[in-house]
Order: structure tokens, then sequence, then C-alpha cells
């Protein structure tokens, strides 16, 4: 059972605060990614974990022990660098046999745990070869089996995959995701990119300057994303800037008119309107617009749609449906979320103003 | 351990550890730094302080010595010859060095690798060597005046025993320190800053003008400076290959040091040599620790 | 008709270009040639182009006793005065390329100080202190004089040296459960080798071609190499230098051909830019 608390974790660089007030749990087990854009702290964080920096406060706990006062030689952390993971003056066999010896193991079973562990990542015969001999991806397997090594508590990855080409890329975190749950480690990965995150995430933890956002599951937070923040970060959002209007019915953003009856935002109030691609459905009886481009992915296509008060839009459409550029175009909203300030709310189908909503909708008010 | 003496410690724990490292730091450096000032900042020091009070008997600071010395008329014109021959020899250098190392940095093919190891040459070439080959080279009835005899020409300017011997010679030792300096400044420069100039119509000068010097001025400075303070204080090279008078102040207070034993005498002139290079030496640190701020 | 003009017109750039580097060729190589003339030379008389051809001053110099006190006290003194350099300055430059302590960007630029002064000057100034010591014309004066020389590249070379390496590798070494010390003399150390090698090369070649300071301190009983060479070159026959010349020069050429794979230009660039 190994469990990874961070406990209100404080890092600072001279007057900036990289990482602050930061608190996370991390279950037995789970692969966790550390989600953000650059300069998010997501790195810095890591690496306290690891022991590369010392935090300036709060506590890090590994299955209820604090290790905050340990180096990183005695924590029962391995990290797999970005970059220069492995020592190029030693063969492969010797980069991952190193922290085996320095505890002293047999060499005998030093030799059977690296052939074991270069099995496991899929390079048998890599032993007598040089990091110079190997490819990016090689290198990183290497280190990967390096970390596994040496049976640690708390695997952690730094964006280690960011470095190669994308199909390679793709494919080690597959690998890596998979190696993981056949062996149960806890893990933590750092990425910048979310897409990667929400493939092979079991949680993601996300972060902008130095302070979580929200932690969540993948599906938890492309469905009900707490922040606007995120709503943007995760996937792909439509944001339309709008105002609440308590004489129109609610929130007026764009040509759309959305009840806001399950909160009570003062009126005036700046709030923006948030609807994913594939919750904008074509109708011919919804919201005029203007096709601007079409965008054939093969198996679907990406409309652009311009929306007077509204701006360009993003929705999906099927290969069959095919609306030609310069066409009108109706538009209705399916399900979207508004968030004001730091609270959001969910709203379902909708129609605008002009023809009153005789349908229902179901609004699931999810505040946070 | 309670929650709370974790927390406590490991607010503490940062600024102990740097505390740690600062000191580890400071005693790693110390005994090189103890043989620096031993050897150089020490001496300098009581040079400095010899000189102003050369009379035990009197009490403070007198500038006795120096007016004495400047007072006679060979040590003036060393001074003047000293830096005359300095100022000719970095020119003559800098003038030869730029051209080479922008040739290096952007020619390709054999010529400029032959090139490359030819220059680098002189570097390993110990200065007394260097001087006693260009007195058989120069000298007249050398190698140089008997191809020219050969050739027909009678009468051969004299190139050693002269400053134009001190200039040739410094110029030979001093070529390659100006062209990797200048080269390494040069290779730091992107190739796309370049071809962005040439894209919107440079030609070679003006590329050179306007992008490559400007971005290679503290390499350049870097040069220039070694170049003067080096050959400012050469001893080796005008002692050999230089005449009787006037002499290079390197010469000057090594005689007074050595050969007529006049000690005070001596480090009253390194004193001077010192406060005449003083600013271009400050020059040097500057650029030197400018150049190096990214990495430093 | 535009300066430009005839830099585009191929065949006359390249014969410009042959020519300079024929030129250059002639004033580098041409002394040194010369030299290996003499040193094979029974005889030289203008306006021959080429000597008599003789080994006779070989015999005489190698016969003479101080020239082999003073090869003997070149390869004792060069030697000492790079390894206690090593020793003292390679922590310091660790420390400078890793650690974080007050002052130590000004330190690192204080080890500039041996280049920012005439070293003429400096020289003097250390033969009065070394009077005072009764320091000079001692082994030990050599040895100090040798390293005013070896003290600046055994510091910021592997300085450099040791800041070029990535954290990542040392940082990975204390990951896999490696201390402080360990990762240095596995990790860091053998990946900072090649700098070293250089850095020990251009110090133990400052060391050993060392002039101008031996020549006050060391004299009249310590005489290296070099110092030797003031007097061969101006009170004994042109041969007898030239000769002299050549044993002087073969540590460096020893070097040269032994460090070869290490004097990559980035090395050699290190090494002189200071």
């Amino acid at each position: 059972m190994s469990s990874l608390s961070l406990r209100r974790l404080e890092k600072r660089f001279g007057a900036h605060a990289a990482v602050h007030d930061l608190s996370l749990d991390v279950r037995d087990g789970e692969f966790m990614c550390l989600l953000g854009p650059s300069g998010c702290g997501k790195t810095t964080t890591l690496r306290m974990i690891g022991g590369f920096e010392a935090p300036d406060a709060g506590d890090i706990e590994i299955d209820g022990r604090s290790v905050t006062a340990l180096p990183p030689e005695r924590r029962p952390t391995a990290m797999v660098f970005q970059r220069y993971n492995l020592w190029p003056h030693m063969s492969v066999a010797g980069n991952v046999a190193f922290g085996l010896r320095v505890r002293r193991l047999p060499r005998a079973e030093i030799d059977a745990k690296v052939r074991e562990v270069l099995a496991l990542v899929g390079l048998p015969d890599a032993p007598g070869k040089y990091p110079h001999q190997l490819s990016g991806g090689q290198q990183q397997r290497i280190a990967v089996a390096r970390a596994l090594v040496l049976e640690p508590k708390i695997l952690l990855l730094d964006e280690p995959f960011s470095n190669l080409d994308a199909r390679l890329r793709v494919r080690m975190r597959e690998e890596v995701k998979q190696l993981q749950r056949a062996i149960g480690i806890t893990t933590v990965f750092v990425t910048h990119d979310q897409e990667e995150a929400l493939t092979i995430a079991d949680r993601i933890a996300v972060m902008r300057d130095g302070v979580l956002e929200q932690v969540d599951t993948p599906e938890r937070l492309y469905a009900h994303p707490r922040t606007l923040f995120v709503a943007d970060f995760i996937g792909t959002m439509n944001l339309i800037p709008g105002r609440v209007d308590r004489q129109a019915g609610g929130l007026a953003a764009g040509p759309w008119r959305l009840p806001l009856s399950a909160v009570a935002w003062p009126d005036g109030a700046e709030a923006t309107l948030a609807v994913r691609p594939e919750d904008l459905v074509i109708d011919p009886a919804g919201t005029p617009g203007d096709v601007r481009r079409v965008i054939n992915l093969g198996h679907y296509l990406q409309v652009l749609v311009d929306v007077p008060g509204a701006g360009t839009l993003r929705l999906f459409a099927g290969k069959d449906a095919a609306p030609a550029e310069g066409a009108a175009l109706g538009i209705r909203i399916a399900r979207a979320l508004i968030f004001k300030d730091t609270e959001s709310v969910e709203v379902g189908t909708m129609r605008p103003a002009a023809d009153r909503p005789a349908s229902a909708y179901s609004p699931a008010a999810d505040r946070s | 351990m309670s929650a709370v003496t974790v927390r406590a410690a490991a607010r503490g724990a940062p600024a102990r550890r740097a505390w740690k490292e600062g000191a580890l730091g400071l005693a790693l450096v110390l005994p090189p730094l103890m043989v620096l000032v031993f050897l150089i900042v020490l001496p300098a020091i009581t040079a400095i302080l010899d000189t102003l009070t050369p009379d035990p008997t009197v009490r403070g600071f007198t500038p006795a010595l120096y007016t004495q010395l400047l007072a006679s008329r060979i040590v003036r014109s060393d001074i003047v010859f000293t830096v005359v021959v300095t100022l000719v020899s970095v020119a003559v250098t800098f003038a030869l060095s730029y051209p080479l190392a922008l040739y290096l940095r952007f020619a390709r093919g054999r010529l400029p690798a032959v090139l490359a190891v030819l220059f680098t040459i002189p570097l390993f070439v110990p200065v007394v060597i260097a001087s006693f080959a260009m007195i058989t080279f120069l000298v007249n009835h050398g190698v140089i005046s008997t191809i020219f005899y050969r050739l027909g020409v009678q009468r051969f300017p004299p190139l050693v025993y002269n400053a134009t011997g001190i200039v040739l010679t410094e110029v030979w030792a001093s070529l390659p320190f100006a062209v990797l300096i200048l080269g390494a400044g040069l290779q730091a420069i992107d190739g796309a800053l370049i071809d962005g100039a040439r894209d919107v119509g440079a030609g070679p000068l003006r590329t050179f003008g306007s992008i490559i010097l400007p971005l290679n001025v503290t390499p350049t400075m870097i040069a220039l400076t070694l170049l003067f303070i080096n050959v400012f204080g050469s001893f080796t090279i005008p002692y050999l290959v230089g005449g009787n008078a006037p002499q290079m102040l390197g010469v000057t207070m090594t005689n007074y040091l050595t050969q007529y034993l006049r000690r005070s005498e001596a480090v009253t002139l390194a004193v001077m040599a010192f406060v005449i290079s003083a600013v271009v030496g400050a020059v040097y640190v500057v650029s030197v620790s400018r150049r190096e701020r990214g990495a430093v | 008709m535009s300066p430009t003009w005839y830099w585009s017109v191929g065949a006359l750039r390249r014969a410009v270009g042959v020519g300079a580097f024929l030129a250059l060729a002639a004033f580098i190589l041409g002394p040194l040639l010369t030299l290996l003339l003499w040193a094979c030379a029974g005889s030289w008389l203008f306006p021959s182009l080429l000597p008599e051809f003789s080994f006779k001053w070989w015999a005489y110099v190698l016969a003479n006793a101080d020239v082999t006190k003073a090869i003997r006290m070149s390869f004792a003194s060069a030697p000492l005065a790079t390894a206690l350099s090593a020793l003292i300055c390679v922590p310091a430059a660790y420390a400078f390329a890793r650690l974080r302590f007050p002052g130590r960007r000004a330190l690192l630029l204080s080890f500039l100080s041996a280049n920012a002064f005439p070293k003429i000057g400096l020289y003097v100034s250390i033969a009065t202190l070394f009077y005072r010591l009764n320091l000079m014309d001692t082994f030990a004066g050599v040895v100090l004089i040798q390293m005013v020389n070896t003290l600046l590249f055994m510091i910021w070379i592997p300085t450099g040296t040791f800041r070029g390496i990535n954290t990542n590798l040392e940082e990975a070494a204390r990951d896999a459960g490696a201390g402080p010390l360990r990762t240095f003399f596995q990790i860091t150390l053998p990946i900072a080798l090649p700098g070293l090698i250089v850095a020990v090369l251009f110090a133990f070649l400052a060391a050993f071609d060392e002039a101008q300071g031996t020549l006050i301190v060391g004299t009249p009983n310590h005489i290296t190499m070099p110092v030797m060479m003031y007097t061969l070159v101006l009170s004994y026959p042109q041969p007898v230098g030239a000769v002299f010349s050549v044993l002087l020069s073969l540590p460096s050429i020893a070097f040269l051909l032994l460090a070869q794979r290490y004097l990559r230009a980035g090395y050699l660039a290190a090494g002189y830019s200071l």
C-alpha cells in the first residue's frame, strides 16, 4: 500500500510563488497526472516529491510517514526526467544496476533483476549497449526500467515523452500505462498535454500559477469542469461572453437567453457561457449562423460557424451532414456550462428567446 | 514524529540546507583562494606600499620614487615605446585575426579545415622558442633575407632587434588567442540572424557592420584587452627580439631587478605598468563577466 | 567598378584566398621550419638556402651538464605545480559550478586577476615578497611561480566543464540512492574527465613553458628549460638554441598527439577564451 499525501505545500523562488498551498492525495496504485500550462508549478511539485526541491512550508507523506526531511537518496521515490536520464559513460546494464549496487545487492541478484526489468520494458538485448547507441524512445524506456528496478513506492515521471515525436509519444504513454497497471505502482506523471492526461490518468490534478484548480477523473473534468480555466484547458470549448440580465430571463450571451433560476447572481454581473462542440446541434429551427469553414477530419467534420453576437463557434457534424461553406445554418445548444468567478451552473437544452422555450430542460445545477 | 513538529522541521529545513551549502562552497573555494591571495594580492599590495615608503626613516607615503623614475628620460621613452608597440601589435593582430575568424566561421571545405589547424600552432610553441624562431627567420642573413637576396634584392631592412621584430613576434604569438576568442563569439551568433539580414537584402559588408560586429562586441573587447595586457607586460619577446634602447617596460623592470639590483625601482615600474593597464584590465574582467553572465 | 564585383568572380576570389592562405602559412610555419633546419645544421652560411646537415650539435647539447640539470628541474617542477593546482582547484571548481554561496561570482572572477595584470609586473612584485620570505632561488619558489599560471586554467575550465553536465544526471544518481560523494566520484567526475584532461593539459604546458617568472625567481640554481633557452639564445651558436628548442617542444608535441581526441574545437576554445 503506497499512498502519497501532499499537505499545503509552498515553494517560492524569490518573490514568485511557484507552488502555493497545494494539498493532494494520491491513492495506492493510482496513476495521477499533474496537468497545466508551462510555469504552473507542476514540475516544481514533482521535484519536491522526489526530494530535489525543499518546500518552504507544508509536508509530504508517503504511507503516512513524513519524508520531507529526507534527501533524494533516502526517499522511496524514483524519478524519470524529461532529458538526460542515462549516464553516458555507463552501459545500459551499468545504468540500470547502479542503484542496486548502491544497495550492495549480490552480483547474481543484480544481474537477474536487470535482465527482468529490461525484458519488462521490451529491451532484452540492450544490456551491453551504451546510451548514445539508443534512440530517444529506447533511452526513456531504459530510464523507466532503471526507476522500476529499485521497486520504489512512488514512480515520478516529468514529461518523459515530450522530446519524442508524436507517434512515438502516443505509443510510449500507452506502454507506460500498461506497465503501471500490471505492476500497480503509485505514479505521478507531469504533462502539459491535456490529451495525454485524459488518455492515461486515473485522476488529473489541473494546476495554474502554482495553485490546484481541480482534481478529478478525466470524465468528470471533461463533463463537469469547476472553473472557466479548467473548462477551456480540457478538450475544446466554445466560450461566449455574457451578462446576467434578469429582465431577459437570466443569462444573455450572444443571441441566447438562458434561465438562471438555480442561482442568485446579481443583475449585470459578467458570466461566460461554455459549450462543448458536441453539444452544439444543427437544428434548422435553431439560432441562425453562417458556415465559415468545414474541416474534414476523415471520420467526422468540424464546422466553424459565425453566429452574430457570439463570434465563431466550433461544432462537430457527421460525414453525411456536409454543410456548405457560406451557407446559413441553425444551431441549438443541447448542454452548456455557465461560469461566473468561482461558481458554475449547468444548463440543458436551450432555445433562443425569440421562440419561447416550450420544451423542458433538465438543469443540473452543479454548483461547486 | 507528530505532524506539528514535522511541519516545523520542514519549515526550518530549507534555510539550514542553504546555510550548509554556503559553508561547504566557501570551504572548498578557500584553498585556491588563499594561494591566489598569497601569489597575487599580497605581492601587489606590498609592492604598492613599498614603493610609497622608499625611505624607512621617513614616515608617511611619498611619491618620491615615482617622480624620480619619471624624471629619467630613458624611463619615459621606455613607457612611450611600450605603449606604442603594444597598440601597434594589438592593431595588427586584430586586423589579421578578425578576417581569419570570419573566414573560418563561414567558409566550407578543405582549406578552412587546414587553416583551423594552422593558426593554432603558435599556441603550442613556448614564447622563448617562438622568439628565437622569429630571429632566425627574419634576421639579416636569415631565411627571408636569403630568399630576397636570391631574388636580387640587395638591401634588406632590419627586421629584428628593433620594434619591428617585437611587433612581428607579438603578432605571431597572439594570433591564435585572438582568432579563438573572436571565433567563439562568432560561433555563438545564430546562423539564422545572419541569413535573416541577407534575406532582407543586406550585402556582406552591411551584414558584418550591422549584425555581426555588434553581436560580437563582448568577445571583441575580451580579445583586445587580453592582447593589450599580454603585449604590454611581455618580457621574453622584447628581451630576445628587441633592441637595446628603447626597451619595453617588462625588460626595463627586470633589468632594474636582476641587473642593477635596484629592487624598489623595479617594483615602482611594475606598479606603473599596473596603473597604465588597470583600465584595460578592468574592461577585461567586466567583459568576461558579461560574457559568462548567462552561464555564471 | 564596385569592390563587390571582383568578389563575385569566383576564380579571382579563389586566387586571393589561396594567396592569403599561403602568406599566412609562410608567416606561421616559416620561423618554425627555419628553426628545425637549424637544429639539423652543422653550419649554415649566407647566402646558401639550406644548411650543411649534421647532428653534431645534438651531442654537444645533450652532453652539457647544465642542460640535463635544467631538464630535470623542468620535469620536477611543472608536474608538481600542475598536480597541486588540480588538487586544490577541482573541488573549488565543483563548488563554483554547483553550489550557491555568498560572493560566488565575485570570487570566480577574481581568479581572472592573474590575466588582468601584466605578468612581468606580478613576477617582479612576487620576487620582492619572496626575498623577504627567503623563497628566492628555491624549488618551492619555482613551483609557486608556475602555479600563478596553472591556477587560472584549473579553475575556469573545470568550472565550465562541471556546469556543462546536466544536473538531471546527478539527480538521477541521488534518486537511485547514491549520496553526494558517491555521485561526485562515480557520475560527475567520469563525465567531466575530458574537460579536466584539457585543463590539466593547458595547465601543464603553462607551467612547463613558464620562463620570465622563473628567470627572476629561479636563477641561478633552479633553472628550468625555458630559462636555459635565454642563455642559449644569447650566448651560444644558433644550432645550439635550435636543438634545445626541439627538446623544449617535445612535451607540447607529445601532449598534442596524446590528447588529440579531447582537443575538439569547443574544448580548445574553452582553454583560450580566458
